[in-house]
């Protein structure tokens, strides 16, 4: 293993905190729950579709 | 290796602190916590739910629970065990230790992975939500078998909320797949070759594949059987041209590999843990390698073997008892490949080798049993009896738990950056072996006298009561094991003894960073050179001192 060619590490960029994983999680739960009651589906889409719009619309 | 203090680099997208952190967090460490510890609090309920099983069979006769609550018991108990602990909790060590031994920053799909961790929290809540409906949780078994499963003889939406919760799981499982398998291939440090991946990274890629192969196969049989049960289809019911045993060939296609996907990570943490504490390189580290795919392929064609007694053709037959007892081979293989690791080595019998040989041996019981069921005559016999039931606990429980828990010793220290305590890891140890035994082995005993297995009360004239109390007393012995362990979580958590970056003078590149490792895992993306880089590291810089001196 050779890691000290060089002691000036660059820029380390990692992924943002993101809450999109959980709503989407949360909207796919519901909306599979749905299929045993209408509410749960409708509620479950909308949950979802605010989860795919922050995960689509934040950067990484 | 760096003898001067190092600059630390600037960190874009820095994570946030507190319970917001945990949320919304992306980084795989923190996503393998949280599967590890949820996973444990599932097994903590599992467990309560096995007390209460093994506590109504101590007597003959009613004690603790109705029939009906009993078959709801040891459904919930069966599914959290493997959907919701064994499974789970593996991806969560391999969640957090993959991107590190193959010298990666994190996975590939960081927000994938956290949608992974969160659909299996979501698949959890969802099956124990059932408990609040009228008529309770299903009382279908971990095997759902078809026409049980039909509204007819199961009417309560337990039913459909357990199958919409593997559902869910099967999802979080193929993300995860996906993400495995993509981290693995495309995003390991300069130098790491497959030929030079860490044995638990392939044990990992390798289930990563079954995963994605199988899981598609029970979600089918998940989708169909809602189908059957709101929509009015008639896939699984004979008397409408349906047929019931299509539901027991979909599930087993999953099942029996999903065997596998339970057994390889811990092999793949015993491969890892037997090389360090007997001080030499892994024996044949190709034939583990080639062993550990031969089992991957050779998993997808023994399903049927759970199946003999529904009356397959002759000619399946023979070819599932070929194929099941063809897989013991590889596996044969790699135990001969452990036991010539230890032999002539230095062991140091610290709790992570003691629960690695407790896998060993235990396991060898648990696949030994397996052959004799692979013979048809003798599987005929055993179905459906409590021989079936102490088999697959010496595999599951013998094999997968003891190696979880021989990596839960073995990595604590690059997680948390203190060991756990050793005094208390030998309680947890010795009482685990002891009371695992105590519970199972007369399991054996009880099948070959007839007990049958998913029935909550037996005459008291069978002979079977004492090998009964025996099974509960070591059941109880688990569960003080268990407790001790987490007495020693909290013990050694508080008194935060530092653990140093490589306690056990280990081997691959999860050592070479800090305990616990920053957010960004290492300084700078090491180059590997060899199979055992840390190892070969220490090694030149020991050799260098020696020489300045």
């Amino acid at each position: 293993m050779d890691n000290d060619t060089d002691l000036h590490p660059e820029e380390i960029h990692l992924p943002s905190p993101s809450i999109a994983p959980l709503i989407v999680a949360l909207g796919m739960t519901f909306a599979l729950v749905g299929l045993l009651s209408p509410s749960f589906l409708i509620a479950g889409l909308g949950i979802l579709a605010v989860g795919i719009g922050i995960w689509a619309f934040t950067s990484e | 290796m760096a003898t001067t203090a190092p600059t630390y680099p600037e960190v874009t997208s820095a994570g946030t602190r507190g319970l917001a952190g945990w949320i919304t967090t992306v980084d795989h460490k923190r996503i393998g916590l949280l599967y590890l510890f949820t996973a444990l609090a599932f097994f903590i309920l599992g467990g309560l739910l096995a007390l209460l099983i093994r506590t109504e069979l101590a007597l003959p006769g009613g004690q603790l629970l109705t029939a009906d609550q009993y078959a709801r018991t040891f459904t919930l108990h069966g599914t959290t065990m493997i959907f919701l602990f064994v499974i789970p909790i593996l991806t969560g060590l391999g969640n957090y230790l993959v991107p590190l031994q193959i010298g990666a920053r994190d996975m590939a799909f960081p927000r994938l992975n956290a949608l992974s961790y969160w659909l299996y929290l979501c698949g959890g809540l969802v099956l124990y939500s059932s408990y609040l409906l009228p008529l309770g949780p299903a009382e279908i078994g971990w095997t759902g078998y078809a026409p049980l499963t039909n509204p007819t003889y199961s009417p309560t939406p337990g039913v459909d909320l357990w199958a919409i919760s593997l559902i869910i799981l099967g999802a979080a499982s193929t993300m995860g797949a996906v993400n495995f398998i993509t981290t693995t291939l495309n995003m390991r440090a300069p130098g790491m070759t497959l030929w030079r991946l860490p044995l638990f990274t392939w044990s990992v890629l390798v289930m990563a594949f079954m995963v994605l192969l199988a899981t598609p196969m029970l979600t089918g049989a998940l989708a169909m059987q809602l189908a059957d049960r709101n929509l009015g289809t008639q896939f699984f019911v004979e008397a409408s041209g349906g047929d019931p045993i299509l539901w027991q060939h979909l599930f087993w296609f999953y099942s029996h590999p999903a065997v596998y996907i339970m057994i390889l990570p811990a092999m793949g943490v015993v491969s890892e843990v037997l090389p360090v504490f007997s001080r030499k390189p892994i024996f044949g580290y190709r034939a583990i390698v080639w062993s550990t795919v031969a089992i991957g392929v050779l998993g997808f064609a023994t399903w049927a073997h759970h199946m003999f007694t529904t009356g397959l053709s002759p000619m399946l037959e023979a070819f599932f008892i070929l194929s099941t007892m063809t897989i013991a081979v590889p596996t044969g293989v790699k135990m001969f490949n452990w036991i010539f690791t230890m032999i002539g080595g230095s062991l140091k019998l610290d709790s992570p080798l003691l629960f690695s040989i407790g896998f060993l041996s235990m396991f060898l019981i648990g696949g030994i049993s397996g052959v004799f069921q692979a013979i048809l005559p003798i599987d005929t016999q055993l179905h459906d009896t409590y021989w079936v039931v102490g088999h697959l606990h010496y595999v599951l429980f013998g094999g997968s738990v003891f190696g979880i828990f021989s990596g839960l010793y073995f990595w604590t220290p690059k997680m948390f950056g203190w060991k756990l305590g050793e005094r208390l890891g030998k309680v947890h140890f010795w009482l685990m072996f002891l009371g695992f035994n105590l519970t199972f082995f007369p399991m054996h005993i009880l099948g070959l006298l007839g007990m049958p297995r998913r029935y909550f009360d037996y005459p008291a004239d069978r002979g079977w009561t004492q090998y009964n109390q025996i099974s509960t007393l070591g059941a109880f012995m688990i569960a003080l094991s268990i407790l001790v362990f987490a007495v020693n979580f909290v013990v050694s958590a508080r008194r935060k003894e530092a653990a140093g970056d490589d306690p056990w003078e280990a081997n691959s590149l999860e050592w070479a960073t800090t305990s616990p490792p920053p957010v960004y895992n290492f300084l700078r993306i090491p180059t590997v050179e060899s199979l055992r880089p840390v190892r070969d590291a220490r090694l030149k810089l020991e050799q260098e001192s020696a020489g300045a001196d």
